[in-house]
């Protein structure tokens, strides 16, 4: 059992799927690419569900490949296997959805999707450093390509925008890890990320902030900080139902480096400018959150609404407590959920209305009472509504934002409390839209309003459901993610 | 045989099996006939009532026994959270208020919706909800079920404004009340999970359920101890704002009202003390906590008393019934709110519920009128209703002598509150409590001449009022005619906790709360019906009450105008701030790759085109320099 459920062919899996449908073995025939695609990534999906059985908190399944005398180290942790989960969940959805929404191109798509899938699972288990800037650099080339062929903008400006910073970055990121991987070789230390944990006490200061601000310069792209959020803004805007895992495993990936590198390997900086990362994360929690309730675009206002809860993930880790860091891993994984339904239904609405101006929609719910019933439940949960996933989230940030350790009590209590007027305002948000494209005036009498098929009902209902049970049980969830913040917590001596 | 505490979640349950059935019946059978709906709802309402009833026996009986239990629903980080009921007086009392009004609202509801012919499961259903969300709001055993609960039941709130969806004025009043609604809950969760934190620093403290009603009184001590007194006052001021904000009270009044485009029936509900005082009932059950801040009461005095005042003034000037309906019920509120403040509180729950009857029975004999003529609602066209309506002027007359202060129910609290006040020597309060009477005496009284006597304006043929509906109607005034007497005789058996002096009456101050309301039924007396005398008509405050005192602009700028203005300055920064950087970023890309393409290719001489290119920026910078100092003009 434990050869089969090694982790090698978890990463290797998707990679040889994706070639397959690349090298046309399925003779460019699209239904069968597209229900390979379907039925591998939910076997895929049950597969990772199985490592939950077998995880080991303290890292780790760990699964070693020596290639002359060069080892290349996978494991898992609890965050990087749940987060795997969440971003294969995120991409069955779409492939679901994908039969409705993708005209062209279809080996194209589901091939590099799955490469896609493959590059970012990659990261989530790549235990060495080389193996990790690897896995960026193939998550970055594989959006690239799908942005490139796939987003609805005129032009190619979302993937060339996105695809200079994120390698500039990506460079960066890279020299940073040669560096340390340099220093850790001098000190005959394997450069694998367990063993940056132990040796960065060790490590001089200079380097240390070196390498944790080049790390940060990478996470402000994918979970984005003021003024790196235009690229993140302009491929939300230019992406469509089908493709949007790529946003949203760009902000899940953006937060595990953010943990993996920042807050876990590079504890001591950390530690140190907890505080005003927490600042920094509210003042653009704030901003994007008010932007998003004065854009008249409904992917902009999204894509704003977006930035906002997820950088609320930042002042909950920044407490550096269990509650904590629970808290802001909670948010990451309900909240992208949430947004994966509200981007669906909003989808959905805009290939009724074709347009994505907000004055232009209205009383949608009239016509397509389903996908209103299932757009009400999402934006109840993004407006935190208990027995929701958003809420738990939340409720664990708040709790963990009072529950700060004494030295950085008075910030971190000022950043908690205006989590209220943040609460507020994306509340507004999403009942304010929902409002606007599911009543108000009737802008649907010309076009050709259908309620959801079969495969969209089943694919909304499944996400809807599975918000419910976050919000219902967040125990089970809970009872992993506590022990893993508990490991990231006793890094941190005060 | 079931015992107490299984009949108790049978109690809670039943309305939510309702629901649930009504839903699956809804789907199941397109076509299903009207009357099932309302039977189906209308016996679990009963069988609800029926449970409510043993439930306030067995509290009665067993005199300062509480009865308590709980289940762990769910665990967030090694914090349980608890379902549970906490039954004692206070709750028994609103349990059984909450069974009846749901019971006459199931009763009344019928014929209304026959004659609307609209969304009548969905009403069934909402209502239902509503009834399941209240039981296990006025039953919580802890603080987070309570808001969990209470966020819950703006939700249906929600719903219901929202019932007839195609008015965009329901669309847009919906909105800001889920909005409005929604933060009071948020400014409570946070305050909660502050105090829970803070509660749970002194070790050994950790109880069942956490933060339990039953244990208040200790974890408020150990957080005033734990803490500094100014962070302990700050999350008593965040209970209070939360509270305020759910019980609609200044400068959040107009909240209530934006419920106004609900379907009757349930709109007579939502201003009934089990929704419209959700947020005092919160404040009576961390009575213990408030006690232990300073100035948190006079807060509440304050605010209290400034609402009721308020709120009786824009309804001397409102036309419209429902409005005027919300307005008495928001001033009504005020009062018990004042009261609490005084720390009265026995005089503040007697007030909420005798109060509450009365304003139910108002509610319902206007929804009664509407009925009969068809959604009429301004009062200008109607009147000479006593003649064709005389069963409903009968029942609006005893709702205003009582909810005026004169006889029955309301009669008894009213008095045990100046008495109260000119104990205390508070005369100023006293004061504004005797002109809050005189005002309320006499809109009602203005709106009982308006619509019931002189001649009739309406174009709308009138209808007589349905059996149904004066049934419930007539099952609502028992209680309005004899709850105080009861109440006022047993107040011992039904508030065990009390222990307040009881102050014996002073006759004096009796008449003063007498003259008040006779005063304001002469004056309504002579300018409507008899019209000797012209209407009192002071601009200022006129033009005030008729702009609901800023209320409406003031939450409209908190949550609309406010937002909109930053996003619309953070958009100008965004888009030309960040616009303008992004796009020289863009266009130093170009310069130079348009530079190094012209160097390439050849196609000039590269000496002679990158000295050009320097004397070209050298010549710039000159002419800007020049510019700037002023030399060239």
């Amino acid at each position: 059992m434990g050869e089969i459920l090694n982790i090698f062919i978890l990463a290797i899996l998707p990679l040889i799927a994706g070639f397959l449908i690349f090298i046309g073995f399925f003779r460019n025939n699209t239904v069968v690419i597209r229900r390979f695609a379907k039925y591998f990534n939910i076997a895929y999906l049950i597969y990772t569900l199985s490592f939950l059985t077998n995880y080991n908190t303290n890292s780790e399944l760990q699964y070693v490949i020596n290639l002359k005398n060069y080892n290349i180290l996978f494991g898992f942790d609890a965050l990087g296997l749940i987060l795997s989960i969440l971003v294969i969940f995120i991409i069955t959805i779409c492939m679901i959805v994908a039969k409705s929404t993708l005209a062209a191109k279809q080996k194209l798509f589901y091939s590099f999707a799955l490469f896609f899938e493959a590059s970012a699972v990659l990261m989530f288990c790549a235990q060495n450093l080389y193996l990790f800037c690897l896995a960026l650099f193939f998550e970055i080339f594989c959006a690239y390509i799908l942005i490139s062929n796939f987003a609805q903008s005129k032009g190619n400006k979302p993937a060339s925008s996105y695809a200079i910073l994120s390698f500039s970055c990506a460079f960066a990121f890279m020299s940073a890890t040669a560096l340390i991987s340099a220093v850790l070789t001098k000190h005959s230390i394997y450069p694998s990320i367990q063993n940056l944990v132990q040796a960065s006490p060790e490590l001089s200061s200079l380097i240390q902030f070196l390498v944790f601000f080049t790390v940060l310069l990478t996470v402000c792209t994918k979970l984005p900080i003021f003024p790196f959020h235009k690229t993140m803004q302009s491929i939300i805007e230019g992406v469509g139902a089908s493709l949007c895992f790529v946003f949203l495993t760009e902000f899940i990936l953006g937060f595990f480096i953010f943990i993996k590198f920042n807050a876990y390997a590079l504890n001591y900086i950390f530690g140190m400018i907890a505080p005003y990362l927490a600042i920094i994360a509210m003042v653009n929690v704030i901003y994007f959150a008010f932007l998003a309730i004065g854009s008249k675009d409904l992917k902009t206002s999204f894509a704003y609404f977006c930035f906002s809860q997820m950088l609320l993930a930042i002042p909950a880790l920044a407490a550096i407590n269990i509650d904590g860091i629970c808290g802001a891993i909670y948010q990451i994984v309900s909240q992208s959920l949430i947004l994966l339904g509200l981007f669906l239904c909003y989808c959905f609405a805009i290939q009724i209305f074709k347009t994505t101006k907000l004055p232009f929609m209205g009383a949608l719910a009239s016509h397509t009472p389903k996908l209103a019933a299932l757009a009400f439940v999402f934006t109840l949960a993004g407006a935190n509504m208990p027995l929701t996933g958003g809420f738990v989230g939340k409720f664990l940030s708040i709790l963990g934002g009072f529950s700060t350790e004494v030295y950085t009590q008075n910030t971190i209590w000022m950043c908690t409390l205006f989590i209220i007027p943040v609460f507020i305002l994306g509340m507004i948000y999403v009942i304010k839209t929902y409002q606007n494209i599911f009543f108000g005036t009737d802008e649907c009498s010309d076009c050709k309003a259908i309620d959801l098929l079969r495969h969209r009902w089943t694919a909304l209902l499944i996400v809807a459901i599975l918000i419910i049970i976050l919000g219902v049980a967040p125990y089970y969830l809970g009872e992993i993610l506590s022990k893993y913040a508990d490991m990231i917590v006793s890094m941190f001596s005060f | 045989m079931i015992d107490i505490v299984s009949l108790v979640y049978l109690m809670v349950c039943t309305p939510l099996i309702c629901a649930v059935l009504l839903f699956v019946l809804k789907f199941m059978f397109k076509n299903m006939p009207d009357y099932i709906n309302f039977a189906a709802s209308t016996f679990l309402s009963l069988c609800s009532l029926s449970s409510s009833v043993l439930l306030f026996e067995y509290v009665i009986t067993y005199q300062g026994y509480t009865l308590e239990s709980n289940y762990p629903v769910c665990i967030v980080q090694n914090i349980p959270l608890y379902f549970g009921i906490y039954a004692d007086n206070l709750t028994s009392l609103f349990t059984l208020l909450t069974g009846g009004f749901f019971l006459i609202a199931n009763i009344f509801s019928y014929k209304y919706l026959r004659q609307n012919r609209q969304g009548f499961a969905r009403f069934y259903i909402y209502l239902n909800l509503l009834q399941f969300f209240s039981f296990c709001f006025f039953l919580s055993s802890n603080l987070i079920q309570s808001i969990v609960f209470m966020m819950a039941t703006s939700l249906v709130c929600y719903l219901f404004a929202n019932f007839y969806f195609q008015k965009p004025q329901a669309q847009s009043n919906s909105k800001k009340l889920f909005v409005v609604d929604t933060s009071g809950d948020f400014i409570l969760i946070t305050a909660s999970v502050a105090f829970l934190f803070f509660s749970t620093l002194v070790p050994d403290t950790t109880n069942i359920p956490t933060l339990g009603f039953n244990n208040i009184n200790s974890l408020g001590l150990y957080s005033f101890a734990g803490l500094n007194p100014f962070m302990f006052i700050f999350i008593c001021m965040l209970f209070i704002l939360g509270a305020l904000i759910k019980s609609s009270q200044f400068p959040f009044m107009s909240k209530i009202t934006l419920c106004s485009e609900a379907p009757n029936p349930a709109f007579s509900i939502i201003l009934s003390p089990i929704v419209i005082a959700q947020g005092v009932f919160l404040l009576y059950r961390l009575y213990p906590l408030l006690n232990l801040a300073q100035g948190a009461f006079e807060i509440i005095k304050i605010v209290g008393i400034l609402t009721a005042l308020i709120a009786c003034t824009i309804a001397l000037k409102e036309n419209s019934l429902k409005q005027i309906c919300s307005w008495m019920a928001i001033s009504q509120t005020g009062i018990a709110m004042c009261a609490l403040g005084f720390k009265m509180y026995e005089t503040s729950v007697f007030y909420l519920v005798c109060s509450g009857l009365a304003t139910v029975l108002i509610s319902y004999t206007i929804d009664s009128v509407s009925y009969s003529t068809g959604s009429q609602e301004n009062i200008r066209f109607l009147g000479g209703l006593r003649e064709k309506l005389p069963f409903t002027a009968l029942m609006y007359i005893i709702g205003a002598l009582s909810l005026s202060g004169l006889i029955f129910s309301g009669f008894y609290p009213k008095t045990e509150f100046i008495n109260n006040l000119a104990f205390e020597k508070s005369s100023i309060y006293a004061s504004i409590f005797l002109l809050v009477l005189f005002m309320s005496t006499f809109y009602l009284f203005r709106v009982y001449f308006r619509v019931f006597e002189g001649e009739y304006k309406g174009s709308y043929e009138v209808q007589k009022t349905s059996k149904l509906m004066k049934f419930a109607i007539l099952l609502l005034c028992i209680p309005v005619v004899f709850f105080g007497l009861v109440f006022n005789k047993y107040s011992g058996y039904f508030l065990s906790f009390s222990t307040a002096q009881k102050i014996t009456p002073d006759f004096f101050v009796n008449i003063f709360t007498f003259i008040a309301s006779v005063f304001g039924y002469y004056l309504a007396y002579n300018i409507y019906f008899t019209k000797r005398i012209c209407s009192l008509r002071y601009r200022p405050v006129r033009r005030l009450a008729a702009k609901h005192f800023y209320c409406d602009y003031f939450i409209d700028f908190i949550f609309e105008k406010m937002p909109l203005f930053i996003s619309k300055i953070f958009s100008f920064f965004e888009k030309y701030t960040i616009g303008i950087l992004y796009t020289l970023i863009k266009l130093k890309i170009k310069i130079i790759s348009f530079i190094k393409e012209k160097l390439e290719t050849n196609s000039v001489n590269s000496e002679f085109f990158t000295l050009a290119v320097w004397i070209f920026l050298i010549a710039l910078l000159f002419v800007v320099l020049y510019f700037k100092t002023g030399v060239i003009n």
